[in-house]
């Protein structure tokens, strides 16, 4: 499918207290509505549409609130496409002479009006580096102050894999759910199979998903402390009562396949690089 | 913790009531500065409370951007009516209680909401 593109711009003017957050509620609201209207944005929920639009808003909202609180006038652009949100926040102001300075958490020049209303804690530029994926300012004293930042879908850019939900793979690979009462809403983004506990415990990443055959109750106690939320048991493997009531008293998910490792693992791995 | 139990337990008054109905508040969150709760973004644990001074329009925009439902105004701080009517227009619940932040807080743990877990980045 061709790749579609959208471009939204808000000005944005210096000391409009009142209006301050508004370009970022309105972007927000254009974005959202894509999510749910477009075509190539609609599997975006499959990927947690709400951490994305949520870390989005919050870089937009510092990055406007600065054009507010320490610039003449400005322009808020936001480019949006399937993989990724692209704000652009270009002002006319004083700049920032101390790139270094500015990037201190709890440096400030806001007034007293701006620290009145809750701003000016001089963790801004920090918040942004810190949620968006990418970020990107140039400033230039006396003339003004550019900031990019981009925030890409949800932890695609660790491992390169896709955060799914636990619901989301029990039924792409028609898992039978064994557990009953436990949150499905969960997500994870790797997986580890392996039959020898000591291996899991040394080996298995944190908050994985676990594949094996083992059905021992100890497998629990494995998965506790390697807080992995949800254990798929392979090729239809017979599960103890006991091993049952521990998953449930844990809050652990135990999902059963007729298939064997090899084949759930190759399916889950496709899972997780689709795209 | 229904909104109800909130309103009792900090005899708080109500200065806008639309919201999501029977909405059942889990966490809670307590800041005067807008970026500290900026920096909460929980993704998970919903839904959540988040109790400010703050009284200005800005506090209802944090509460959109963050996707919190109800806000709960502390001091006994004068409501704008702005700001009201933007928590109206974004149907966002928003209360007022003469308790200060800290006995806020105190009174809401004790009832059993939970500080809101922040993911460290
Ligand atoms: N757009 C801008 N124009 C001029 N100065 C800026 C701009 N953005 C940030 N700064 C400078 O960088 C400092 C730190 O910014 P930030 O981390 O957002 O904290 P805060 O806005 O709370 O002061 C500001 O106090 C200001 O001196
Ligand atoms: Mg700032």
């Amino acid at each position: 499918m061709a790749e579609k593109i959208k471009i939204f711009q808000f000005p944005i003017k210096g000391a409009d207290f009142e209006h301050i957050g508004n370009a970022t509620i309105e972007t927000r609201k254009l974005v959202k509505t894509s999510f749910t209207e477009e075509e190539c944005f609609k599997n975006a929920s499959f990927f947690s549409s709400r951490d994305l639009l949520r870390r989005f808003g919050i870089c937009a909202y510092e990055a406007e609130a600065n054009v507010i609180i320490h610039a003449h006038y400005g322009l808020f652009k936001t480019i949006l496409c399937c993989k990724k949100i692209k704000g652009e926040v270009i002002d006319r102001g004083p700049g920032i002479p101390s790139i270094l300075n500015a990037l201190t958490p709890g440096f400030s020049t806001a007034s007293e009006t701006a620290k009145s209303l809750g701003f000016g804690a001089g963790v801004g530029l920090n918040n942004i580096q810190k949620i968006a994926d990418f970020t990107m300012l140039h400033s230039e004293k006396g003339k003004g102050t550019s900031l990019q930042f981009e925030v890409w879908k949800a932890k695609d850019n660790e491992i390169g894999r896709i955060a799914m939900k636990i619901k989301q793979i029990i039924k792409a690979l028609k898992l039978e759910l064994v557990t009953k009462n436990v949150d499905m809403e969960k997500e994870v983004k790797s997986a580890y199979s392996c039959d020898l506990l000591s291996n899991v415990l040394a080996k298995a990443g944190d908050e994985s998903t676990w594949l094996t055959v083992q059905t021992n109750m100890n497998i629990i106690g494995v998965a506790t402390i390697k807080k992995i939320p949800i254990i798929i048991i392979a090729e239809n493997s017979t599960i103890p009562e006991q091993t049952i009531a521990k998953a449930e008293e844990n809050g652990i998910i135990i999902a059963k396949g007729k298939e064997d490792t090899f084949t759930i693992s190759g399916k889950l791995y496709e899972l997780f690089q689709k795209e | 913790m229904k909104i109800k139990t909130i309103i009792d337990v900090t005899k708080a008054e109500i200065l806008q009531k639309n919201g999501i109905t029977g909405i059942d508040i889990k966490y809670a969150f307590a800041a005067d500065l807008m970026s500290d709760t900026l920096f909460i973004i929980s993704r998970e644990e919903e839904p959540v409370l988040l109790i400010s001074g703050i009284t200005d329009q800005s506090v209802v925009r944090t509460a959109v951007i963050l996707d919190i439902p109800a806000v709960l105004i502390v001091r006994g701080k004068t409501v704008p009516q702005k700001t009201i009517e933007l928590a109206k227009k974004n149907n966002i619940i928003m209360l007022k209680t003469y308790y200060i932040m800290f006995v806020t807080c105190g009174l809401l743990y004790k009832e059993g909401l939970k500080g809101a877990p922040w993911q460290k980045r």
